[in-house]
């Protein structure tokens, strides 16, 4: 059995489903026009690319798990918070019904088409690859929110979502 | 998070290190405290520096013992860095060598002055994936500095680890 088995994956899908909560209620209250506001310095443009990003790498991992082109999701069209979370959902939705297999699936290695290269992985390793992605992403997104003069209290780590921190 | 993800996650923070280290190390001491304005860290040191003082912190909390480290403005050097993160991921592979019952059981911990129940287990994710999510900012600072970021992904992690890209 691999080290990310299926609890692992669900339970880091759960982690990153709150950590995304958490950054669109923060961003929410500092005020929604921090969404798309230029944030200079940063090796992204604005929040709204940052969290796009995110989304982008959904679409890309989602497609070479299914052997299928991607969606096409453009950050960049993206103009409201509401319209990102709804594409964040779908694919999440997307992500969820991917895992609905049996583990000899989930966690058969074979031939991946990769930028047109064959690489040997499994559909959990990308999972938790794609879920690892999102995480390293939050990272950014805090610098971001300071580059951006605000810094709201996310409460981001694990041990937050647990629910035992009293408030 | 069981003790076998907890173990992937471990490794994986590894690799990641050792290939943001590789990069930065041989740049010299000085871009450890160079400045990198427009970050919500000063230089790379502290960045670094809070990733690893949060093992010492935590560790210090459930094995109550004291911090290795007072003040990151002791790390001066890639050397310094390197022996205080042997020394914090040491306490943590401590902390896991236990048995499944006292790695999973909860019990009250003093955070910041109040009293949670958390498992020993649940810390040590809490540090591994913190220390993930502060990749990000290792990141920015890397673009701020002007130097190319490392690819630490997971899934080049997954193919080092079966040695062998195909």
């Amino acid at each position: 059995m691999p080290a990310f088995n299926r609890p692992a994956i669900e339970e880091l899908f759960d982690y990153t489903g709150f950590s995304w909560d958490g950054v669109l209620d923060a961003t929410r209250e500092c005020g929604v026009e921090y969404f798309t506001k230029p944030a200079p310095g940063s090796g992204w443009p604005s929040l709204r690319d940052a969290l796009g990003h995110v989304l982008f790498g959904y679409d890309r991992w989602l497609a070479i798990m299914k052997g299928e082109p991607m969606r096409g999701f453009d950050p960049a069209g993206v103009q409201t918070l509401e319209e990102l979370n709804e594409a964040y959902t779908s694919f999440r939705d997307e992500f969820r019904a991917l895992l609905e297999v049996p583990d000899d699936d989930l966690f058969r290695v074979e031939d991946t088409m990769v930028d047109g290269e064959p690489i040997k992985y499994s559909r959990g390793e990308l999972m938790a690859h794609l879920l690892l992605h999102e995480r390293g992403h939050f990272g950014d997104i805090t610098t971001l929110f300071y580059q951006l003069g605000v810094e709201p209290d996310m409460g981001l780590e694990y041990r937050f979502m647990l629910g035992r921190h009293p408030d | 998070m069981h003790r076998d993800a907890i173990e992937e996650l471990y490794s994986y923070t590894d690799h990641a290190w050792d290939l943001i280290l590789a990069e930065l190390g041989p740049k010299g001491n000085d871009i450890l405290v160079d400045s990198a304005p427009g970050s919500g860290w000063p230089t790379m040191r502290d960045c670094l520096g809070h990733v690893l003082m949060a093992y010492d912190d935590w560790a210090a909390d459930l094995t109550k013992q004291p911090m290795i480290l007072a003040d990151l403005a002791e790390l001066a050097s890639w050397a310094d860095v390197e022996r205080y993160r042997e020394q914090v991921r040491e306490r943590f592979r401590e902390m896991l060598e236990c048995d499944d019952d006292d790695l999973y059981r909860q019990c009250d911990i003093d955070v910041d002055g109040e009293t949670v129940s958390y498992s020993h287990g649940e810390i040590l994710a809490n540090l591994l994936l913190h220390e993930r999510g502060h990749h990000g900012d290792i990141s920015t600072l890397f673009y701020q500095l002007g130097i190319d970021m490392p690819n630490i992904d997971y899934r080049f992690f997954v193919l080092d680890t079966r040695g062998s890209m195909n």
